[in-house]
């Protein structure tokens, strides 16, 4: 079930008043409906993938108890969790990618191999849960939180339908506790939530959308188009992952919200970073912060001499990228921004004192980056690369002149919302409660009008896939 | 939770009246453009379509393909690029004018395609406030969009407001027009078909219809409705596939052929028209240039005069 879909606001509609409906102090009733509303929502897609969230779900909550019931062997059972997720998904999303690269790898030593791959399909949302509930069991190892003894609320946590399919990664340090404490209606919290779910929608139907509409042909095909057009479909690729990332987001945690539960932040105005380190501080914030807690840090962080902090920069980029996907694109994506950082760190990237200056530095380099992430293969994004060092033609293939103008006029408002948000530094999760009722009633019609003016019809969502 | 209320009836009610001011509004603003593909050409169609002998419906096919002048002095061109059948039958619905030529464009791969729902018809869904019959046709055959469109009325312009901005501003106010619209590819189009077909491979030249053939039933209804609504107007209808590079198997053009006579429709397949590969005539694999249009036409009208279709009829 997707967010811009009549069946999700049909969904969500019968949700919200059985879940309110509920007398407050009757949590477990609420979580019972949460549940089951979840499994439905994911069951919309494929029921027979709820079976592997059910049994992440047992192995993990058994293994949480266990860890803090046997201290003495608590390091086995976390490595049994560890190594459970990571077979769900060296299973059913890396699977043929690694047979596929055993495969390229002898080819090149001239042994040609013959090894079936299967037909997997990949779980949607696999890479999320498995990760939120890696670090639940993690957690409660290092004794940062309590295992839980409430399996409803652990099994809420795992599926909660906001954030399944594409996060926030969630932590049940921040979960947990909300699953199992009253749940308080809150107007400011509404209020806020209304606006975000507007923009949210804005940025992924109108914006995000559009520019895909726009830009798909070009990189479906980048050898047939001329230097311009690929160049405006680089650039413009970057706004529409954002959008359609950050557009998810909002709306995931204002959904959230409305129901009572509070949710991370996921994206801090990415595109006004500065440097390559502070864009990582603001883009996919559940993601960035996971693999900093759970990976970076143990590996020694940078405690232990530039050397070693190379390295650990690095690989947590390398499996960054490779968290994205079972392709050797994502891997070079992380790659890059692996080596970017490790250069920033050493050097100084682009000089600090030009912060304007340095957006659009930085924006061009995370543009370019991308055409690994988004080209359907190497070839592709060599292609592509080609094409942009040795210009030539001085036209852009626009094709379709009405999406081009949504794309435009869609980049304007959320030019001005950004803008606004940065400038007065007020985040987005709290702006609606600071606007007076009039102008707020004002702005959330302007956006609705235009998204049912503007909106663009797309399947899903670019993180589905990963 | 009662302020929560009260902002969420605020909120509902303030998007209802807005919705409404601004569908008046683009609606004023729509009724006076006359160009442009996603809103004018129907605006123009409505003003000709129940003076004129002759009517071309269907895609950008349709609309690159036919040329008026050569059929006769009273015909339009209504192809749009992107519409296919369920279009096509939204539009027929919406006749009244008796005893007119109807040639509807048709490809064999939208017969047979199964994931095929029908949806190019939405962008009509606008004209269903004005009109009797073609409010019908969507209530019957789109009830979720229909409904959707009486709360929200806006919902109805979804992707038409710029263009109709820009048009409504920048309108020449010229209206007389054949809706051809032929195709001069540029030196850049021209490269890039090239290029396209030196990486091409014959699977490229071909279209994959999944086998066996099965006909999609929404395509079937909605070419019942054509049929249906002609034979009241007592229309001479006429279904075509016009020229393509891009093929389809013999099984499928029988099929096809056998289709449209059990329904006792006259069809013609010119999908294999231009015996030589002369890339003069074509802007792509699907759309004649202007001079392979120009080439067709005259062949087509020709065949069309002959045509006798009391004959076919009785």
């Amino acid at each position: 079930m997707l967010f811009n879909s009549l069946d999700f606001l049909i969904f969500y509609v019968v949700i919200f008043f059985l879940y309110w409906a509920v007398p407050r102090e009757k949590i477990k009733l609420q979580n019972i409906l949460l549940l089951c509303g979840s499994y439905f929502f994911y069951g919309w897609w494929d029921w027979r993938f709820l079976s592997i969230i059910v049994f992440s779900t047992v192995v993990d909550y058994i293994l949480g108890l266990q860890i803090e019931k046997q201290a003495h062997r608590k390091k086995l059972f976390l490595k049994i969790s560890i190594f459970t997720n990571l077979c769900l998904l060296g299973v059913f999303k890396y699977f043929n990618f690694f047979i596929d690269s055993w495969v390229d790898l002898w080819s090149i030593f001239g042994y040609e191999m013959s090894v079936s791959t299967l037909n997997i399909i990949l779980p949607v949302g696999i890479s999320f849960y498995t990760f939120q509930t890696m670090s639940y069991t993690i957690d409660v190892y290092r004794g940062d939180i309590k295992a839980t003894k409430d399996f409803l609320a652990f099994a809420t946590f795992v599926s909660f339908f906001p954030q399944l399919v594409a996060g926030p990664i969630e932590r049940a340090s921040n979960l947990i506790p909300q699953l199992t404490s009253k749940r308080v209606w809150n107007h400011q919290k509404f209020k806020d939530a209304i606006l975000q779910i507007a923009v949210g929608f804005f940025r992924k139907v109108v914006v995000a959308d559009s520019i895909g509409a726009f830009i798909d042909h070009v990189y479906n095909a980048p050898d047939i188009y001329n230097s311009p057009t690929i160049f405006v479909a680089v650039i413009l690729y970057s706004f529409q992952v954002y959008f359609d990332f950050s557009g998810y987001s909002d709306i995931a945690i204002g959904t959230a919200r409305i129901l009572g539960f509070d949710f991370k932040r996921n994206f801090n105005l990415p595109y006004f970073s500065s440097s390559i380190s502070e864009f990582w501080r603001r883009w996919h914030l559940s993601l960035s912060r996971w693999l900093r807690d759970y990976l970076y840090i143990p590996m020694g962080g940078n405690r232990r001499g530039d050397l070693i902090q190379y390295r650990n920069i690095l690989v947590t980029l390398l499996l960054a990228g490779l968290w994205h996907g079972s392709s050797w694109n994502f891997v070079i994506w992380g790659g890059i921004h692996g080596l970017l950082l490790c250069f920033e760190k050493r050097t100084g990237l682009i000089p600090k004192n030009f912060k304007l200056g340095n957006c659009i530095v930085i924006f061009l380099i995370l543009s370019l980056s991308r055409i690994f992430f988004r080209s359907l293969d190497i070839g592709d994004s060599f292609v592509i690369i080609q094409k942009l060092v040795n210009w030539q033609g001085t036209v852009v293939d626009i094709r379709n002149i009405s999406i081009f103008a949504t794309v435009l006029y869609g980049l304007l408002i959320t030019f001005i919302i950004d803008t606004f948000l940065f400038v007065s530094k007020i985040d987005l999760e709290e702006l609606g409660s600071k606007i007076k009722d009039f102008g707020y009633v004002a702005l959330v019609c302007f956006l609705t009008i235009n998204i049912v003016l503007f909106f663009s019809s797309s399947n899903t969502f670019i993180y589905f896939q990963f | 939770m009662r302020q929560s209320i009260i902002l969420t009836i605020s909120l509902i009610t303030s998007i209802f009246l807005v919705d409404r001011g601004a569908f008046v509004l683009i609606n004023k603003m729509e009724n006076r453009v006359y160009q442009g593909d996603s809103v004018g050409k129907i605006n123009y169609f409505n003003s000709i379509k129940d003076s004129v002998n002759t009517l071309i419906l269907g895609s950008s096919r349709a609309a690159h393909h036919f040329d008026p002048d050569f059929f006769e002095k009273s015909c339009f061109n209504m192809g749009v690029d992107g519409k296919k059948i369920a279009y096509v039958t939204a539009l027929v619905s919406t006749l009244k004018k008796a005893n007119q030529n109807i040639i509807v464009q048709i490809d064999h791969d939208l017969l047979f395609d199964s994931s095929y729902k029908g949806e190019d018809a939405l962008s009509l869904l606008h004209k269903s406030f004005e009109n009797k019959n073609l409010s019908i046709f969507f209530k019957e055959n789109y009830q979720k969009q229909f409904l959707i469109s009486r709360f929200l009325k806006c919902y109805t312009y979804n992707g038409k407001f710029l263009g109709t901005s820009y048009r409504f501003v920048f309108d020449d106010g010229k209206r007389r027009s054949t809706g051809y619209e032929p195709l001069f590819p540029t030196k850049s189009q021209k490269e890039i078909f090239q290029k396209i077909l030196v990486r091409s491979d014959s699977s490229d030249f071909y279209y994959n219809i999944k086998k066996p053939l099965s006909v999609n039933k929404k395509t079937e209804e909605f070419i019942d409705i054509i049929q249906a609504k002609s034979k009241e107007l007592g229309s001479n209808l006429i279904f075509v596939t016009s020229p393509s590079l891009k093929k389809v198997d013999e099984e499928t053009k029988v099929q096809t052929a056998q289709f449209f006579k059990e329904k006792g429709l006259f069809y013609l397949d010119d999908s294999e028209f231009f015996k030589e590969e002369n890339l003069e005539y074509w802007k792509d694999f699907t759309h004649l240039s202007e001079k392979g249009a120009s080439l067709y036409s005259k062949s087509l009208s020709r065949r069309i005069n002959n045509i006798n279709f009391h004959a076919l009829i009785n």
